[in-house]
């Protein structure tokens, strides 16, 4: 008889409830709070679904899916990766070797339509302007401390594209993955509730309500053409975004192209939806409760919010700017959409320039800001991988 | 890193992604119109097919 309670004991010992902690318990409750926003909430469902499962998958103690302590260290040692490895552990190696974030750019290449952008190749300077909060979020995150490759790593939050925050923290920062991954998605769900404050602040009743007129459709020749100029012109002057923009550009030339119909429906559609679960689902599993749970995240959490904001003013700013210099054909609201986040920023613009004017439909004029964002947050991630790569 | 040395880092981030995209304004609008004047040129679609008799 004693010796089946010993076998009990043993067992439970040998159980992941013996071997709790109550970092891996305030963990399982983070990742309960973020499947309540994903489901309940319908936050960005399809990223904060399998990040939150990860995170909850790998807080469970003894699962062995994951095992952060592996990519501690500067190299990748494949072998005891291989040998000693879990599932996720295989995995991660697509987010620790930059695979998956250029995979999915491919996939945003081949969904986005540059046609406003060619339309107004102006909107790229608004692209430009809304990555204003990457510079300004740097210096703060200096200024309370952080090392110039962690304030690197926060500051592309500012930048509002997922993809380009985890290729460039899985480069510079990678201990810092999960709270700036989940960062970045969180507030790329709250755009419709960060930005329309600002918008209001920024810009008077009569700029919202400009009405502006529909520029020209741009040419098939201009389209096809377009992906394979960009890719040229960026990677010649930035190589360091050269897997990103790369990917980008080919998915778009699939797009484009009009032969390649296969490719292009297998970039926008299946490959993007099963590289989005590996990559969500390995991110959120890097979010083991001894390193997520500690002051630096909430910093995080406060710079990320802080860069979004700035981004939005940067863009805003240059809105008006350009609202100036054509006296008036510009409505300054198509600048906030200039942070990544497509379509949801170009969304915002549509609505606050709708509650301001009734018969104004901004939507088209912001997806040229919007998908300028794409590649200023792009070339933004390329300069500072260039400076603390 | 010393601020000062942050703020240069972050004018300096700014600087170039202002650059790249004003050199990408600057060549897809050029671009945009050497291709509608090709296209309303005797070297357009259809020119010179009879296609448009």
């Amino acid at each position: 008889m004693t010796s089946f309670w010993d076998t009990l004991s043993e067992l439970f010992a040998s159980s992941g409830y013996a071997n709790l902690t109550w970092q891996a318990l305030v963990m399982i409750a983070v990742a309960g709070v973020l499947l309540y926003l994903a489901i309940v909430k319908q936050f960005e469902p399809l990223l904060l679904l399998p990040i939150a499962f990860g995170v909850l998958l790998a807080n469970l103690p003894l699962g062995g899916l994951i095992h952060p302590e592996f990519y501690s260290s500067g190299t990748i040692d494949f072998d005891l990766v291989f040998h000693s490895g879990g599932l996720l552990d295989i995995l991660y190696l697509g987010v620790k070797l930059g695979v998956y974030p250029c995979l999915i750019f491919l996939g945003i290449g081949a969904m986005t339509d540059f046609g406003p952008l060619l339309a107004r190749p102006s909107s790229l300077v608004m692209g430009a302007g809304a990555q204003f909060g990457i510079a300004a979020a740097f210096i703060i995150a200096i200024a309370i401390g952080f090392e110039p490759n962690v304030a690197a790593s926060i500051a592309i939050i500012g930048g509002a594209d997922g993809p380009t925050a985890i290729f460039l923290t899985s480069r510079l920062a990678p201990a810092y993955l999960a709270p700036i991954a989940i960062a970045a998605y969180s507030y790329m769900a709250l755009i419709p509730l960060i930005q329309p404050p600002i918008m209001k602040l920024m810009t008077t009743q009569k700029e919202r309500e400009i009405v502006m007129t529909q520029p020209g459709e741009p040419s098939k020749i201009q389209r096809i053409t377009f992906p394979v100029l960009v890719a040229v012109l960026v990677i010649l002057l930035l190589p360091s975004v050269a897997p990103l923009i790369g990917m980008l550009m080919l998915g778009n030339l699939f797009r484009e192209a009009g032969v390649v119909e296969r490719l292009s429906e297998t970039s926008q559609n299946a490959l993007i939806n099963i590289v989005t679960i590996f990559l969500s689902l390995t991110v959120g599993a890097t979010a083991v409760g001894s390193q997520f749970l500690r002051p630096q995240t909430l910093g995080i959490i406060a710079l990320g919010l802080a860069a979004f904001a700035f981004s939005t003013f940067g863009g805003l700013l240059i809105g008006k700017v350009m609202c100036l210099l054509t006296r008036g054909k510009i409505n300054p609201l198509i600048g906030s959409a200039g942070v990544s986040a497509v379509p949801m920023a170009a969304r915002v613009s549509q609505v606050e320039g709708q509650k301001a004017n009734p018969a104004n439909f901004l939507l088209m004029h912001a997806m040229g800001p919007n998908v300028a964002g794409v590649i200023g947050s792009a070339v933004a991630a390329g300069v500072l991988l260039s400076l603390f790569g | 890193m010393r601020i000062i040395d942050a703020v240069v880092v972050g004018l300096f981030c700014m600087s170039v992604v202002f650059a790249v995209l004003v050199v990408l304004w600057g060549a897809v609008a050029a671009f945009g119109r050497l291709i509608r004047f090709l296209e309303a040129s005797p070297l357009g679609p259809g020119r010179g097919t009879g296609a448009g008799r």
